[in-house]
């Protein structure tokens, strides 16, 4: 059987819960990126495109960096992407219990998975246009191919490394390994959570490459093209492939996917069923605060916890960023700190946005209260990574100079990233107020937010 | 298609210190409808995930037709029409656009007739979305019951539908049985498996705890035997 009954269904799917919105939704939904672009391009210019301010001889090296970042930013969206759409994917409950083609249905759900990375390649074209007008069309062009390159390799690499972790999830071999790694998840959670770094890592490879390929063929430098092809020529070879992965891997997603829900299931059950990780917070808050807090916490720790996760992964990015003897090291690490926040507010929106709709009928509750519970959940979460990065950051400036030193080092990286925090707390508890409608003007802040930041941070 | 429709050896399901299912046998041959009570936890749901494939036993095997559901799930599935306790569908489709994806996907046909068993006619070009509990069962039931699937597995599925429609898929459970089909009906309810099931299997704690023919038992006796299992089972007494 073809992808085109899948693609069929998908596509009804898609284009009916679009239309079922309304009308206002659908405006907000089309408005709003626009004007996030063009608040973005801005800051972009600022943050990522000042090199076009100095002499053009040092331009190359400006549009490798900028050109690289960028389908980095494409890569890392796709693969998320796909695991969003071919493992995660809402249309797997459905289609698991009928006897369909796995390869048909891969081959549709990654189709469904292009076309909405499509989207991101073209806002990201977008806030690239300062180099078509400041360098030339056909620099951005050459940007463009790495995008679209990046994107290829993000969403093949995606599938292939998310299908595969399902065959290594329960594999005895990749017990030792995954041991190392899982924390206190189970070993199938940790498989398919960390699958996409070896393919991010290993497309971002050739995205950078591809990125300095783009800069040659712009100087004249024919085997440029070689690096430049290099992402979307080696995905689209890898294609073929995901359709050998899907017909091993796609029935048995359905199991380690359900597995891992039961395993939490039983755990919470023995260890987790009153207690979730800082619910000893609301001892603190008054009671009518404390029990959207607690909501809020179970929430996000048994229901969204691989975005819980990402904000160690930043909080150690931000180590890593601040672990340097540059003045700038510890504003930079503080910023990324702050992000952690922005990611924190994501799970505050999507709990709200999945709130049963009887606690918003029949439960009495003060809109206020609600949205304090929201501002202190956010603030809990990134706290701790935060305390990491200024820790990790004066550690640093202790070890250099003295305990003035990093403490100094810790207040600017608190300087830089506090105000971040506090603003994604409010944003995540005003945003959420528009419940599922809210997500997309959330992100949209968070970008111009985050962007902001970071090109006052460079400014600094 | 094999004597055996269902062939379950030696299963046992473990989620971390829980047991949820230890050493269950059981084997239903071909033309038989088997009634699965027990009380909430028993198991039941967490049995029938294991046959619709959605979970792998942590020991033991389990077979479909013949076919090993962990091996060729989709082999399997193509044996299988299944209803899950919480059936899931694609919202934004109505059910005549759900049931001809399902029957194409099963390259089967007989998408009108199974709305007019399950009386969706009137609402079938409506979005699943808007259905009500009852009606979303009724397109899950439909849709397991296209392409005449040989074994047809429910979890609660008749639970919950007005007592005519209820009536006639039962009706229509029957029939498929008389002409060679297994069914595995799960239900809270023991009157239903009395009025429709061939053979009854009780699991408590996770254990089959009787497996009897229903023409072994005199009017009321059912339930009986239940609650006297469950009652021995909890004062630890051995499984029968």
């Amino acid at each position: 059987m073809s992808a085109a009954p899948y693609l069929r269904v998908l596509g009804w799917q898609r284009r009916r819960a679009a239309a079922a919105q309304g009308r206002g939704a659908r405006v907000v939904g089309a408005v709003v990126p626009l004007v996030v672009l063009v608040l973005l391009l801005p800051l972009v210019r600022t943050a990522f495109l000042s090199f076009l301010d100095g002499d053009a001889s040092g331009w190359g090296a400006g549009l490798a960096g900028a050109f690289g970042r960028a389908g980095l930013f494409v890569l890392t969206v796709a693969g998320l992407v796909v695991h969003a759409t071919v493992l995660r994917g809402p249309a797997r409950a459905v289609m698991s219990l009928l006897p369909v083609d796995p390869r048909g249905v891969v081959t549709a759900e990654l189709l469904e998975a292009a076309r909405r990375t499509a989207w991101v390649v073209a806002g990201t074209a977008v806030v690239l246009l300062p180099v078509a007008l400041e360098v030339g069309w056909a620099a951005w062009a050459l940007g463009l191919l790495v995008l679209v390159g990046a994107a290829i390799a993000g969403l093949v690499g995606g599938a292939l490394a998310l299908l595969g972790a399902v065959h290594v999830a329960d594999e005895p071999g990749w017990a030792p390994a995954l041991d190392l790694l899982r924390g206190n998840n189970p070993r199938p959670q940790a498989a398919i959570v960390y699958a996409l770094a070896p393919s991010t890592a290993l497309g971002g490879w050739l995205v950078l490459r591809a990125a300095q390929g783009a800069v040659g063929v712009l100087g004249g430098a024919s085997d440029g093209w070689l690096a430049l092809a290099a992402p979307g020529v080696v995905g689209l070879a890898l294609l073929p492939l995901v359709g050998r992965v899907a017909d091993a891997a796609w029935f048995e997603a359905s199991v380690v996917l359900a597995e891992i829900r039961a395993r939490y299931a039983a755990v919470e059950q023995e260890d987790e069923a009153r207690h979730v990780p800082l619910d000893w917070v609301i001892r603190w808050l008054p009671a009518a605060v404390g029990r959207w807090v607690l909501l809020d916490l179970r929430y996000g720790w048994r229901s969204q916890r691989a975005w819980l996760s990402a904000l160690w992964l930043l909080a150690a990015g931000g180590v890593l960023l601040g672990w340097t003897q540059e003045p700038s090291g510890p504003v930079r690490a503080g910023l990324l700190a702050g992000c952690a926040g922005w990611v924190a507010g994501v799970v505050a929106l999507l709990g709200s946005r999945e709130e049963p709709a009887f606690l918003r009928l029949w439960l009495p509750r003060d809109p206020w209260v609600r949205a304090a519970a929201h501002v202190a959940v956010v603030v809990a979460w990134a706290a701790m990574p935060a305390l990491l990065v200024a820790g990790g950051v004066a550690l640093r400036g202790v070890l250099d100079v003295g305990f003035a030193e990093g403490a100094a080092r810790a207040l600017r990286t608190a300087g830089a990233g506090l105000p971040l925090l506090g603003l994604a707390g409010l944003a995540a508890a005003l945003w959420s107020t528009w419940r599922e409608r809210g997500l997309a003007p959330y992100l949209g802040t968070a970008a111009v937010v985050v962007a902001a930041a970071v090109g006052l941070g460079g400014a600094g | 298609m094999s004597e055996v429709a269902l062939d379950v050896v030696g299963v046992r399901k473990v989620y971390g210190r829980v047991v949820a299912l230890d050493r269950v046998d059981l084997v239903v041959p071909a033309g038989t409808f088997v009634g699965l009570i027990g009380h909430n936890g028993a198991g039941k749901s967490t049995l029938l995930s294991l046959l619709t494939g959605q979970q792998r036993p942590t020991e033991g095997q389990v077979r479909i037709a013949g076919v090993d559901v962990h091996a060729q799930p989709r082999e399997a599935l193509a044996r299988l029409g299944a209803v899950p306790e919480h059936p899931a569908l694609f919202e934004h489709l109505s059910a005549r656009e759900m049931l001809a994806f399902a029957a194409e996907v099963r390259g089967s046909e007989g998408v009108e007739a199974a709305l007019d068993l399950t009386e969706l006619g009137a609402d079938a070009d409506r979005p699943i979305r808007e259905y009500s509990q009852g009606m979303r069962r009724k397109t899950a039931l439909a849709m397991a019951l296209l392409g005449d699937p040989p074994v047809i597995v429910l979890d609660e599925a008749i639970n919950g539908l007005d007592p005519p429609s209820a009536a006639r898929i039962k009706k229509e459970l029957r029939r498929r049985v008389d002409a060679g089909a297994t069914v595995l009906l799960s239900t809270h309810v023991v009157e239903t498996v009395a009025a429709v099931a061939d053979r009854v299997v009780m699991l408590a704690h996770g254990r089959v705890v009787a497996d009897v023919r229903t023409t072994d038992l005199g009017p009321g006796a059912l339930e009986a035997l239940f609650l006297e299992r469950l009652e021995a089972e909890r004062d630890g007494g051995s499984a029968g």
